[in-house]
């Protein structure tokens, strides 16, 4: 397993909303940084490794050679995406009731909470098919929730909705290709679809089948498959273990994970607390459009209203 | 749910086209295209001094695709207006012309009609110039007395259903098409035709009236078909070509005449073509060109050209409207002419402005009126005595369509009297 | 479970295979010519069985020869007039596809490309260009200007008449579609009326040469009468070919057309692929429209006068052509479309000759076709090539 690494050079005095580009990907100083042999606090699972920085600006890039999408990071850690205060509604109903919730970059974050409390209701604003009433929706410390779902998407934040929702008259190929939509360089599309073979090789079997006559677990996959063809800097994966059986669901996860690891920024809606939890960093418990509680992965296994409501113990 | 919003559509459509009677336009107006005047609360008096607004109203196709016609009969009476209005104005009355467009519709005429017959100053009208349409308005006109002078409606049942109201100065399609069918076996030997007509009580009138006189003298009829079809003929002229008539006879206007002599003469169907007056309209030598040159037609209504008296308002009409007159547009005027002089005479007798019904008493004593178009004297039914029928050519000279039309030569002038 | 990292391709995936292009751009066309074959065959069958069976009835003429003999022929019109409504109706499917909503004023889009060509045609023969202009250059420049003019005018009233009302309740749009279809023909009424083109204006074209005479049919008397379709008809078929070729590549090749199916088949899910659904539809639109106008110029050029009223009836025949070959499916558009003409043709041309005049076959040609249709849509609801999609959970 090869590292490879770039650091970008530069002076200090680099500033915040510098531009550049690294392998046909633009990147932003988000926060600029001028400082000796600093060091990010430890070591993050799945391998994000801090380094030094030699008086540098402060963007670090590091690439994996395993598929994955380019990750930009920063010391400062301003969240990839963040929810302030979040009011949305259908009608005159207020489904979320003030959601405040953060995402940072290289987590898994999950979303758990039983049906209708809210959970698609929070991805559908992200990815702008719902508009709030009140509050922000923050990317990159930009706001996106006045912004059309395809601006949303063309910043890289990616959806695979609930419910699959693949198209089902097209084959394979060309859900995986219209994931692709935004993005012109043929190359890397092309290798990104052999990653996603990679991660599920079942998909590849069925390349000029109609999505549509795929079994359940394989739509999954597929649109899983689909969205990573974005190259997306944040996944939202809304419930994707609704209607699989279970050991599906344990494959699904350890993919998950393995995307994580690769370098995705993840956050996850799940009704399967158990599943959701043992692969998360954090999460959040939501109860009828309120966050209820917010803490580490860990914690929360060990909370007591956690275990009662959502993992069936006690 | 796919299934059920196709037939929803469908049923929705259905519904659509029932309430226009499959006509181009979805929704008929009954909206005339000039304003009327304000109609009256209070019916006029029967007497009370020679003054007041006279009204004649035109009812024709302003707008359509016959509208060339329907504009030079609404043209012709205004001019006759202007001019033999004279008699009506000396008496102290004032004349005003009240037009209506029709568009060859009859519901659309029916509309009309209930319109003008509220309008109290209206007390002739001129119209109309489809047969379907006037059948459909003479009911609204009767019931008011009000009296129709049609400068153009040949089908019989017009003077045929009772109406004492309805008066027309020109011939009967019961005869033009016996003209049409003897000129056709006597002067072009023809020996097999077949018949074409568009479904209208006109069209399919004169064609039946064609049919009846062939099988009675012994001509073929291959076919007898009805059409609405106003731009491809194909299904209708592939079985005509395998038939190989004589004849092409079509019953119905020069609109959707022209393509299908076009459409024939392109497929190489030889055969000769012949039409009742419905194709006297220079329209459809601009569509059909070379198809129609050299052709017959029967008509009720001869060119202006035609009628010597006819001559000034040719050039009045010229000078006036900036284009030729059309077919009718004199008999429109003579029709105005005897609107105004039965309404002065009424009112003569009177001794003011005089009433529907007292009009339609002085268009039974009417007489003989001198038009410039002929002299006519009305039988019982409210047919001319005599009936002036013609047969055409179409002129094969070069030029202007709307020129060479006038010098559409006759090749037969009849006189018959009115069965 | 982590797959090893492999360079380097085992997998072939990037290259579409030339067999899978080949028949996804030419396999729609290879069906609509099964069609046209199987309706010829079938329907000219049923008219020679019946020539059989009455045979006996009729003494005046021979029922099986009269009908042997207009049969090539009468199957090149319902050939001709199937490729008109087939034309018509990619521009309704295409549109009901994206949007599952009739455009209704489709036919008059179609009835204004018609007099865009009415008035090249007058513009050119009053410079006195029409008879020294190419014939194929003249069909060219005619065939672009209406698809531009059609095409922009379908995307601007999607823009203005549908777009707003996009959420409202499936009638509401169409009740605006059909006020936009009213709108049209008077606008273009006037329009014609008053610029001197007249109510029936004439479409002039440089001589596009005789018809072409396929055969000749022996008949009675020793005489023949000819097979022929006229060389307008023929432009309209081959124009319509590669209309048909030109969307397939469209719709099933490029990008585009791959955001459009996936427009058609999921709306908010395209989106989420970052497809600017509002962009798409109004593409859509433009593509309908085009074909419509384009259909319209063949139409004037065949038909040589038209009115502000002709779209009205192919519109509506179209559209009932686009439903019985599956709303939604381009391929079934052309298919329905040549069904359609097939029948009508055979029953307008049949019909007085196996009744002996008693009924006139021209007046009940649509009461018929009409009638089949919806016999088809009893007992097959999604169409002829339509898709009876099962769903997944």
């Amino acid at each position: 397993m090869g590292w490879n690494r770039w650091e970008v050079d530069g002076e200090c005095g680099k500033v915040k909303g510098d531009r550049g580009r690294v392998e046909g990907r633009r990147w932003r100083l988000v926060a600029p940084v001028c400082r000796r042999d600093a060091r990010a606090p430890g070591e993050q699972k799945g391998g994000l490794v801090a380094g030094k920085l030699w008086g540098l600006k402060a963007l670090r890039i590091s690439r994996r050679s395993n598929p994955s999408p380019i990750v930009l990071s920063s010391w400062f850690s301003m969240p990839l995406l963040e929810l302030k205060n979040v009011h949305t509604y259908y009608g005159s109903i207020h489904a979320l009731k003030g959601i405040s919730l953060s995402v940072e970059e290289g987590e898994i974050v999950t979303l758990i909470g039983s049906n209708g409390a809210g959970k698609s209701t929070t991805l559908r604003t992200i990815s702008g098919l719902l508009k709030p009433r009140q509050g922000e929706v923050l990317f990159r410390g930009e706001r996106i929730d006045h912004l059309p779902p395809h601006k949303i998407v063309e910043m890289g934040v990616i959806q695979s909705p609930e419910g699959r929702r693949i198209f089902p008259r097209l084959t394979v190929r060309e859900n995986l290709e219209v994931g692709a939509f935004l993005r012109n360089d043929k190359a890397e599309i092309a290798r990104d679809m052999e990653r996603v073979f990679h991660l599920f090789p079942r998909l590849y079997e069925r390349l000029n089948q109609r999505g549509g006559t795929l079994s359940g677990g394989e739509q999954q996959m597929l649109a899983i498959g689909r969205a990573l063809m974005g190259r997306p800097r944040v996944l939202l994966l809304d419930e994707p273990s609704m209607g699989l059986a279970p050991v599906l669901v344990e494959q699904i996860f350890s993919i998950i994970g393995d995307i994580n690891a690769q370098g995705t920024t993840i956050l996850l809606v799940e009704q399967n607390a158990l599943m959701a939890l043992a692969i998360a960093h954090r999460g959040y418990v939501l109860q009828t459009g309120e966050i209820v509680l917010a803490d580490t992965a860990n914690a929360l296994r060990e909370n007591k209203l956690v275990q009662h409501a959502y993992l069936g113990i006690g | 749910m796919k299934r059920i919003s196709a037939f929803l559509i469908f049923a929705l459509l259905g519904a659509l086209l029932a309430a226009c009677g499959g006509a181009p336009a979805a929704a008929p107006t009954a909206a005339p295209t000039t304003p009327p005047a304000e109609a009256t609360a209070a019916p006029a008096p029967p007497s009370g001094g020679m003054t007041g607004v006279i009204k004649i109203a035109t009812q024709s196709p302003l707008s359509g695709p016959q509208a060339a016609l329907g504009v030079g009969i609404r043209n012709g009476a205004e001019l006759g207006l202007e001019q033999l209005g004279k008699t009506l104005t000396d008496m102290g009355f004032t004349v005003e012309l009240a037009p209506f467009d029709d568009q060859a519709k009859p519901e659309v005429g029916s509309a009309n009609a209930k319109n003008i017959i509220s309008d109290n100053d209206i007390l002739c009208l001129v119209g109309h110039l489809n047969s379907g349409v006037a059948l459909a308005s003479l009911p609204d006109y009767q019931a008011a007395s009000l009296v129709m002078v049609s400068p153009a409606n040949t089908n019989p049942k017009i003077t045929e259903s009772g109406y004492p109201n309805a008066f027309r100065i020109v011939g009967r399609d019961d005869v033009q098409g016996a003209v049409g069918e003897e000129f056709a076996r006597t002067e072009l030997n023809i020996k097999s035709v077949y018949i074409i007509h568009d479904k209208t009580d006109y069209g399919q009138g004169v064609a039946e009236f064609f049919r009846q006189n062939a099988e009675k003298n012994g001509i073929t009829v291959l076919g007898f078909e009805g059409t609405e079809e106003k731009s491809v003929f194909d299904s209708i002229l592939t079985p005509i070509q395998a038939a190989n008539p004589d004849l092409i006879y079509f019953g119905g206007i020069y609109d959707q005449a022209a393509p299908l002599f076009k459409q024939a003469r392109d497929r190489g169907i030889t055969a000769a073509f012949l039409g009742p007056d419905g194709l006297d309209s220079p329209v459809l030598l601009e569509v059909a060109g070379d198809a129609v040159k050299g052709m017959y037609y029967t008509s009720v209504a001869a060119p202006v050209s035609q009628f010597p008296d006819a001559a000034k308002f040719a050039e009045d009409y010229q000078a006036k409207y900036n284009e030729a007159a059309p077919p009718f547009s004199a008999q429109a005027y003579d029709a105005a002419g005897i609107c105004i002089q039965a309404i002065a005479n009424a009112a003569t007798a009177a001794n003011g402005k005089p009433t529907r019904a007292q009009v339609l008493e002085a268009m039974k004593t009417l007489g003989t009126f001198k038009g410039i178009t002929g002299s006519y004297e009305f039988n019982a039914k409210g047919d001319p005595v005599k009936g002036a029928y013609f047969v055409l050519q179409v002129s094969t000279e070069a030029g202007a369509p709307a020129e060479v039309w006038n010098k559409n030569a006759v090749v037969k002038r009849l006189e018959i009297a009115a069965p | 479970m982590a797959v090893e990292a492999t360079t380097g391709s085992d997998l072939v995936i990037t290259r579409r295979s030339f067999r899978s292009f080949m028949s996804e751009v030419f396999g729609p066309l290879l069906q609509v010519f099964l069609f046209v074959i199987g309706s010829a065959v079938v329907l000219g069958g049923i008219v020679l069985l019946l020539a059989l069976a009455l045979r006996g009835a009729r003494t005046d003429i021979d029922l099986l020869q009269g009908t042997i003999t207009i049969l090539p022929q009468v199957i090149i019109d319902g050939l001709v007039r199937g490729f008109l409504y087939a034309t018509i109706a990619l521009g309704y499917t295409m549109v009901y596809g994206v949007l599952e909503f009739i455009n209704f004023a489709h036919g008059e889009i179609f009835m204004v490309g018609a007099f865009v060509g009415a008035f090249f045609s007058a513009a050119l023969a009053s410079s006195g260009m029409l008879t020294t202009l190419s014939p194929i250059l003249f069909v060219i420049a005619a065939v672009f200007l209406g698809m531009a003019v059609s095409g922009l005018l379908a995307m601007s009233i999607e823009r203005v008449a549908y777009r707003p009302l996009r959420g409202a309740p499936r009638l509401v749009p169409l009740i605006s579609a059909i006020g936009v279809s009213l709108v049209l023909q008077d606008v273009m009424r006037m329009i014609a009326v008053n610029t001197g083109l007249g109510f029936n204006a004439q479409f002039r074209t440089p001589d596009l040469g005789q018809p072409l005479v396929l055969a000749q049919m022996p008949i009675a008397d020793d005489r023949t009468i000819p097979v022929s379709i006229d060389s307008r008809s023929l432009i309209f078929i081959v124009v319509a070919i590669i209309m048909l070729i030109g969307l397939n590549y469209l719709v099933n090749i490029t990008k585009l057309g791959k955001a459009i199916r996936a427009v058609a088949q999921d709306r908010p899910a395209a989106s989420l692929m970052g497809i600017d659904v509002n962009r798409v539809i109004a593409v859509t639109f433009l593509i309908g429209g085009a074909l419509g106008g384009a259909a319209g110029i063949l139409f004037g050029m065949r038909v040589g006068s038209i009115n502000p009223y002709v779209g009205f009836l192919p519109g509506l025949k179209a559209f009932t052509a686009a439903v019985l070959g599956g709303i939604g499916n381009i391929t079934g558009a052309m298919v329905g479309g040549i069904v359609l003409g097939f029948l009508e043709a055979f029953v307008a041309s049949y019909l007085s000759l196996f009744t002996r005049g008693q009924f006139s076959g021209a007046s009940y040609a649509d009461i018929v076709a009409f009638s089949i249709l919806i016999l088809i849509l009893i007992f097959r609801p999604s169409g002829l090539l339509g898709e009876v999609v099962t769903q997944k959970v």
